[in-house]
């Protein structure tokens, strides 16, 4: 038999008299989120997660870590914000609560669309009032994000540009930078909102072609904001994390030993209307579906995913990867992906495809680890978010306390 | 097959424990002091009393073994083996991360750890507290605080 079974209240059972080094090692097993969530349990486990030995640690782990948020809306009012992340710990949607953030700052009846988030800043626009509002999450605060040289944007017009968000400061300083890239009288320009400054810089990119490289300089570390996305033609805006030198990138199709053969041919020459391109970070991935059979004819599944990324020289779309059918077999439902993210971060690229079949949403986060050649499924439990509308989807780091 | 080496091991409450040295040496603290000559005979294991030391020693040994086979135990399997080692009671689930801290046994730490880690995953705060028997030794107004500072973790 077993003893030790008096739950007697003043004898509590050892989980706060373990030692707190010990306490801190069970917590690193749980997403940072739920790691929080226990400070309100008492005050023994509130200081065990105040040390800023363990603070250090949680953020470490956290930076690294891949997040997934998406914002929920029925109606303008029950706007939600939901993340999850791939580390095994979770396996479910984390609620992060910004309303009572943005409530002072913002008329009532605005309408939000989530733009992109790193570290502890997310992005909204306004759809009304056509303005950009920075959140801090740690900080509690709200910074809206003067209007660009281009003038006050709506969301639709957000929604077409590459855009990306970078630290301007040491993680938790609330300094950032804001990026995107617009075709102004057809030429592709960079734009930059600095925190700290609190202003925009705009500067033309230059075009690659005819132009001699510089030793040393690869793709690596820099930014790629896709601008043009369609089947033949493709621009993307890549520049430098700190000294920015935008220059123009049209990968396409032509020539080269990349050429497809029938029947195995590279998806990247199918010009068929099945398919869908998802672009990030300088990489695309194409989705090929099929209809289901004549009695399921409305719903479709996946039945080919390849991942392409841009040449150093910005002229090719090369090849990378396909997906393993055996992985796809694996994601045996009926799927028809209208949409979804792709980000690539330290040689791993994620993407998330998003369908929504009758009025179901539902996700797939697939990585594909480029130095070991690996594909990787990460089931999405349910979002919950049937009837909703989604208002902006991103990958992100996780937080940092 | 040669004669492997046995060691006995001393639980805190006297009671002997003979086993292979491949076993015991599972564990980075006996290994070190049998490898610096300081390990006396039997190892005196303070800490560990007997009930835990022999759930240690089963731990050891499954994984020493699943290693050594030579058709290789599958993995699916340890993993079972695992998840039914630590179907304990709590205590004894605490005692055993206690003693896989002391005795250096990192696989065994990080499956107890992980044991625990799901048993918080997922619940409420009261529901936390519940499970471990804790008391909230917060007052309204320090838990509102506690609330506040962490505004996006709780709604």
């Amino acid at each position: 038999m077993e003893e030790h079974l008096s739950y007697n209240s003043s004898n509590p059972l050892g989980f706060c008299l373990l030692p707190s080094e010990l306490i801190q090692s069970i917590l690193l097993n749980l997403a940072l989120p739920e790691i929080v969530g226990l400070k309100l349990v008492n005050k023994t486990l509130a200081t065990v997660i105040s040390d800023q030995t363990f603070v250090r640690e949680c953020n470490t782990r956290s930076s690294s870590a891949a997040w997934l948020f998406v914002f929920k809306k029925r109606w303008s009012k029950d706007a939600m914000l939901m993340g999850f992340t791939d580390r095994s710990a979770s396996n479910r949607w984390f609620k992060i609560s910004i309303a009572k953030i943005l409530e002072p700052v913002v008329p009532p009846g605005e309408v939000f669309y989530f733009l992109t988030a790193s570290g502890n800043i997310f992005l909204f626009a306004c759809n009304r009032d056509k303005e950009v509002m920075a959140v801090d999450l740690m900080a509690k605060t709200v910074k809206k994000v003067p209007p660009s040289p281009l003038g006050p944007r709506g969301t639709s017009s957000w929604r077409r540009s590459g855009m990306k968000l970078v630290p301007g400061g040491p993680p938790g300083s609330g300094r950032f930078r804001f990026l995107f890239a617009e075709l102004v009288e057809d030429r592709p320009t960079l734009f930059v909102y600095d925190s700290e400054t609190d202003d925009w810089k705009r500067m033309e990119a230059e075009e690659t072609e005819g132009r001699s490289r510089s030793r040393g300089e690869g793709l690596d570390g820099r930014i790629f904001l896709h601008l043009v996305n369609g089947p033949g033609s493709n621009v993307i805006i890549s520049c430098g994390s700190e000294s920015l030198s935008p220059l123009v990138l049209r990968p396409g199709f032509s020539g080269g030993g990349n050429q497809g053969r029938e029947p195995n041919g590279r998806l990247g020459w199918d010009y068929s209307a099945n398919l869908i391109h998802v672009y990030g970070d300088g990489h695309m991935m194409i989705v090929k579906s099929s209809d289901g059979d004549a009695a399921r004819k409305r719903t479709r599944f996946l039945e080919r995913i390849e991942i392409w990324g841009s040449s150093e020289d910005g002229r090719n779309w090369e090849f990378v990867s396909e997906i393993p059918r055996s992985l796809v077999g694996q994601i045996e439902k009926p799927y028809g992906v209208l949409m979804g993210c792709l980000e690539e971060r330290g040689g791993i690229i994620r993407a998330c495809l998003v369908s929504n079949c009758e009025g179901a949403w539902d996700m797939i986060w697939l990585s594909y680890d480029k130095a070991r050649g690996h594909w990787a499924y990460v089931p999405i439990p349910d979002s919950k978010m049937t009837g909703s509308n989604l208002a902006g989807i991103s990958f992100s780091t996780g937080l940092n306390l | 097959m040669a004669t492997s080496r046995k060691v006995t091991l001393l639980s805190s409450d006297g009671e002997s424990f003979e086993v292979e040295q491949s076993v015991a040496v599972e564990s980075i603290t006996i290994k070190d002091s049998i490898e610096e000559g300081s390990a006396g005979n039997p190892i005196p294991v303070p800490k560990v009393n007997s009930k835990i030391l022999a759930k240690v020693i089963e731990y050891c040994k499954k994984h020493v073994e699943s290693a050594k086979a030579e058709d290789r135990v599958d993995d699916e399997d340890l993993v079972a083996w695992d998840a039914d080692f630590v179907k304990v009671d709590q205590a004894t689930l605490f005692d055993l991360i206690r003693a896989a801290n002391f005795l250096n046994i990192k696989s065994l730490l990080d499956l107890t750890c992980q044991t625990v880690a799901d048993m918080i995953k997922g619940k409420t705060p009261e529901e936390k507290r519940k499970t471990f028997t804790i008391r909230n030794d917060f007052t309204p107004e320090e838990e509102e605080e506690v609330r506040r500072e962490n505004q996006w973790a709780f709604e």
